[in-house]
């Protein structure tokens, strides 16, 4: 392939390369003025300045030269990286519990992209085990790679994968859990999605990821991934979908979220994750799962344990999420209407709020049967269009309350509805409605 | 400095030296904390694990897996004078420029090459001293050389090659009162604070070579101006090989003076690893013929009465024995004052696993309290493979463990000396810390892009560079007619300026120069915070000197007072020492006392003249010169006299 021997060149230096008769990987001496330096041309990133040449030198650093004053360069060998993790035979214990571990793009273990820079998953059980051998005893593992996308790049095509997925194996292997491995940026959506289209499920799905990368010795995968592993093979596990993320910033303890309650709350710590308005299910502290008082957990009307599992794999893609801000123009929502929408979320201010100059589209939204739901930015608290009479007015044109479910919830909530259910009147009904512990009845004191 | 025995030229004596020395500057390297330390009490602590991961090769560093077998917790202490950065929960900011082009200026003193475009790179470090797991290190520049100064005289004899120079986070520092066992405790507020690591060739040939290179770039690096003053801000490494030997590399040398005493016990354990090598072959003794075959030996000590047994086996630990083939007699043999080769061993198992050593058989195994049959029924267990043997007391697998790493160690002898790191106490005898770690720990660091040099501030810093300090230094000898040693102490320690300025100003030279180098060493020995005394202090002082407020003697009390209380004025503080004394109030002070002495000058005559003075200077002291004292009484008790 041509393009691999100057991977990531462009311009004069991808011209210079080739009238010098040289490719990534060749070991080079340049000389410049009255000084020369060794080191092996490396591929390069391609958004990094264009100039520059990169090379590895014999010391393991790395540098960029220019090409403009070189004065010699010399070709004095070849050096090719190979890249592969080392595999590792661990014989699997067959009276573990069975627990598939599915790759949604999150990294598991990892090694790293010299060409990126990035990191590039590493997910057969094999490489699994190599980087993290401890697994193996926990339960009987089998990886599997859905898809390898940045977290940001996930939509509702990979949630239905994942679901068919999912109901291939509780139709062919009766897993004791699964564990799924998500980026973070995303994953309390998919956690959201998962709950509202599978009802019943017969075993724990548990959602996890990182917050640190697996190429670096800190890194806190392997911690949730390991605590995953344990709370999907425990007979103690809850079956619903869980979160299972650091607790602290300490590698001492995972929490254990509900898969409609969780939200990311921070861009790069490792106790990023927290279950909003209310407790968390549980923790995982020295491989011990402990869950909080039944009562705590507030509110969870979940469906009648003895019917069947059920999974819906219907979402309505035209829905959308609004965060409201002063000065917001009707346009905005004129757009979703011509666009065919079929719903739409508002993240509104404080108790659900949003400007009276948007009432009049909103009614119009409203008489294109376009459900409209609002929740509230501060993620805290409940909304309640009652108190103002701005409130009053919004309510009137057609605007639902929905308590105290988080807009990101909501959102997925309304698009799982609208896939699946005709009746606006329904599914208004259900918005309402505590489904998948998404909405709870009572905030306690502590809890903010 | 006792003259070695040991002949480094015929020994084809190698070594280079690495320093690393903390930049000044406001912020830290890769956040915007305040780069100093603190004395504050943690507010949180965090607990973390660490794990190996790959090297851009695709294989694991061997040091890290074994850092990682040792199962350590780390625990870090967190300031408030810290952010997310230094505990690994926020990406790093951009590289500080400021510490990057300070590092480009010292490169450039060194007449380094600049790298044109540095690329951050990651250096894994699993003892816990970096919280990501990896230290941040790029390249600035490499190629340079310098002028090895020899002192005395100072001569530039020999160029003195700088193979790198980077630029990098400092580590955190660790907290031995709290660390205990697996658990290691690190304070945070190191971490980050630029330094600079300085790497030479292996030009030097011998030990006194290694302490100019060392005092060469110290007075580089300090008159570049950039770095941080005070203690443990400038640290050396010193790699060191004879011709037989291998690169080892010493750590932790903290004074200039321990640097050959250092190298030479160094050279003589490698010496004596050589002979080990020279006497196995002699033995006709095959790596082959040492297997890694343990055996469990706890049913020896059933009914021991050794102490250090007993309690392992409540423990429930094992006794696990290696025979040895043919190493009788090479187990105790002294590599360094009171470190046998059994030491070796037993250092290496003491630093890469959590059990506190090893017994081996050159031991006078009665010491622990082995009785004669118990050594009898080792002896018998290894009786066809000769009598050696190693012993490791623990939990199964961790006195396998222990047993496996000097297995390998036994293994390198067969090579004579292993590439080690090893750390260097206060009398100068080293003990082993770690193998050298390999190139597969370094890989770019994909958090921060690669940054291009902006050549014309290059250019700028390079027009502006400082004058070179050893043409400095012999200049402001010659200028101020002062000797070499004296001029390096002035431009050393910062008080070059002061000092022309003084001597300008027609303050008395010697007192000048025993105040800048010697009383305020002294009173900040004392404890005194000199940094509360001002230049400008320094300039009314001797104003005040020369229009007679006080006498010399009295500087080393006035600098104390202000160095205690720096809002007070000096002239508040003269007044305190009751201000200068006038010729005219002295006389009457002589004539004072000598009225009350009269039986002494009658019975004494001019032999009074000491217990008197002695009584008017306690009233004198530091108000008025002792040499003007004396010639006043002088003169009047010769009148009395005759």
């Amino acid at each position: 392939m041509a393009e691999e021997k100057y991977a990531g060149y462009r311009g004069s230096t991808l011209d210079w390369l080739k009238k010098q008769g040289l490719e990534v990987w060749d070991e080079i001496e340049v000389t410049k003025a009255d000084s020369s330096i060794k080191g092996v041309i490396l591929p390069r990133n391609e958004l990094a300045d264009p100039n520059f040449i990169s090379l590895k030198l014999s010391t393991g650093y790395n540098i960029g030269f220019n090409i403009e004053d070189v004065l010699r360069v010399r070709k004095i060998g070849r050096f090719q990286g190979k890249y592969r993790i080392p595999k590792v035979e661990i014989a699997q214990k067959p009276a573990l519990p069975f627990v598939p571990i599915l790759g949604c793009g999150g990294t598991i273990a990892s090694r790293l992209d010299y060409q990126t820079g990035g990191t590039i998953p590493a997910l057969t059980p094999e490489e699994l085990f190599s980087s993290f051998p401890e697994i193996a005893e926990l339960a009987r593992v089998e990886t599997s790679l859905l898809f390898d996308i940045f977290s940001e790049n996930i939509s509702f095509g990979h949630y239905v994968k994942i679901l068919t997925e999912i109901e291939s194996l509780i139709q062919n292997d009766a897993p004791q859990g699964i564990v799924l491995t998500h980026g973070t940026d995303t994953l309390a959506f998919t956690a959201a999605a998962l709950s509202f289209s599978i009802t019943n499920p017969p075993f724990p799905i548990v959602i996890t990821g990182s917050q640190r990368s697996s190429d670096r010795p800190s890194s806190d995968s392997f911690f949730n991934l390991y605590n995953s592993v344990l709370y999907a093979a425990s007979p103690k596990a809850k079956k619903e979908v869980v979160v299972i993320m650091h607790e602290k910033s300490s590698d001492t303890s995972c929490t254990i979220h509900r898969g409609t309650r969780i939200r990311k709350m921070h861009s790069s710590r490792r106790d990023a994750f927290k279950t909003i308005g209310g407790s968390p299910l549980g923790r995982i502290t020295e491989r011990k799962i402990s869950f909080a008082k039944e009562e705590e957990n507030l509110s969870i009307e979940v469906e009648l344990k003895d019917k069947p599992c059920q999974i819906t794999k219907k979402f309505e893609e035209k829905v959308g999420l609004i965060y409201h801000y002063p000065g917001i123009q009707p346009g905005v929502l004129d757009y979703y209407i011509e666009a065919g929408y079929k719903g739409i979320v508002l993240a509104g201010t404080g108790l659900g709020h949003v400007s009276s100059n948007l009432i009049p589209t909103i009614k119009k939204a409203n008489e294109n049967e376009i459900v409209i739901v609002t929740t509230t930015q501060c993620l805290h608290g409940f909304t309640g269009l009652s108190v103002y009479e701005s409130g009053r007015q919004l309510q009137k044109a057609g605007v639902v309350s929905v308590f105290n479910i988080l807009p990101e919830t909501a959102y997925i909530k309304l698009a799982y509805l609208l896939g699946n259910y005709r009746k606006t009147e329904k599914i208004i009904e259900l918005m309402k409605q505590n489904l998948k512990g998404e909405i709870t009845i009572r905030e306690k004191f502590q809890e903010f | 400095m006792t003259e070695s025995k040991l002949d480094y030229n015929n020994l084809g004596f190698k070594a280079g030296i690495e320093i690393h020395a903390q930049l000044s500057t406001e912020k830290k390297l890769f956040c915007h904390c305040s780069a100093a330390l603190t004395n504050e009490t943690p507010q949180v602590i965090v607990q973390r694990k660490f794990r190996p991961v790959l090297g851009e090769m695709g294989v694991y560093d061997p040091a890290l897996l074994i850092e990682f077998e040792k199962n350590h917790t780390i625990f870090y202490e967190v300031f408030d004078s810290v952010c997310t950065y230094e505990l690994d929960e926020t990406p790093p900011f951009p590289i500080n420029t400021e510490a990057l082009y300070d590092c480009i200026k010292l490169a450039k003193m060194m007449n380094c090459e600049i790298v044109e475009e540095t690329n951050v790179c990651r250096k894994n470090y699993l003892d816990g001293s970096v919280p990501c797991g990896f230290q941040r290190t790029a390249l600035v520049g490499y190629n340079g050389q310098i002028s090895l100064i020899k002192d005395p005289p100072m001569i530039d004899e020999k160029e003195l090659s700088i193979s790198w120079i980077y630029i990098e986070e400092d580590a955190a520092r660790k907290d031995n009162d709290r660390t205990k066992g697996k658990n290691v405790f690190f304070k945070l507020d190191r971490l980050g604070i630029p330094l600079i690591e300085i790497v030479t060739d292996h030009g030097l040939s011998s030990p006194t070579e290694v302490i100019f290179a060392a005092r060469t770039l110290g007075m580089l690096i300090k008159s570049s101006g950039i770095a941080r003053k005070g203690l443990g801000t400038i640290r050396q490494d010193i790699n060191v090989s004879i011709a037989e030997g291998d690169r080892v590399e010493l750590k932790g040398i903290q004074l200039l003076q321990l640097i050959p005493i250092a190298i030479d016990f160094e050279i003589q354990r490698q010496l004596g690893l050589i002979s080990i090598q020279k006497e196995l072959i002699k033995r006709d003794i095959q790596p082959q013929d040492v297997p890694l075959q343990t055996l469990d030996v706890t049913e020896v000590f059933s009914k021991t009465s050794s102490q250090v047994i007993q309690s392992a086996l409540k423990r429930k630990e094992r006794v696990l024995m290696l025979p040895i083939a043919g190493f009788q007699g090479l187990l105790g043999r002294e590599l360094q004052p009171n470190k046998q080769f059994g030491t070796e061993l037993s250092d290496r198992v003491k630093s890469l696993t959590n059990l506190k050593g090893i017994i081996h058989s050159d031991e006078d195994l009665l010491k622990y309290n082995f009785s004669e049959r118990e050594i009898l029924e080792l002896t018998k267990k290894c009786e066809e493979r000769s009598f050696a043997f190693v012993i490791a007391i623990g939990k199964n697998k961790e006195a396998q463990k222990a047993l496996t790493f000097v297995h390998e160690r036994l293994l390198a002898a067969f090579n004579g000396v292993p590439q080690e790191t090893r750390h260097v106490n206060s009398d100068g005898i080293s003990t082993f810390t770690r193998d050298l770690h390999g190139r597969s720990r370094l890989y770019p660091d994909t958090d921060l892009p690669p940054v291009v040099i902006d050549l014309k501030r290059v250019k700028m810093i390079e027009e502006n560079l400082p004058e070179n300090f050893w043409s400095r230094i012999r200049r402001f000898s010659k200028e101020y007619s002062i000797s070499i040693d004296l001029a390096e102490d002035l431009i050393y320690d910062d008080k070059a300026e002061i000092f022309a300025e003084l001597i300008q100003r027609g303050a008395p030279s010697k007192v000048v120069v025993t105040t800048l180098t010697q009383t305020l060493t002294a009173i900040s020995r004392e404890g005194v915070d000199i940094n509360n005394i001002t230049d400008n202090h320094l300039l009314e002082i001797f104003e005040a000197l020369r229009l007679n407020k006080f006498a010399k003697e009295a500087i080393p009390d006035i600098l104390t007072n202000l160095g205690k209380n720096p809002t007070k004025s000096l002239s508040d503080i003269v007044s305190d020492f009751g201000g200068g004394m006038s010729q005219e109030e002295l006389n009457k002070l002589v004539l004072k006392v000598l009225k009350t002495s009269q039986e002494l000058v009658k019975e004494r005559g001019m032999n009074a003249f000491s217990p008197i003075m002695g009584l008017i200077m306690k009233e004198a002291r530091g108000k008025i010169d002792g040499k003007i004292v004396s010639e006043t009484l002088r003169k009047y008790l010769r009148k009395q006299v005759k």
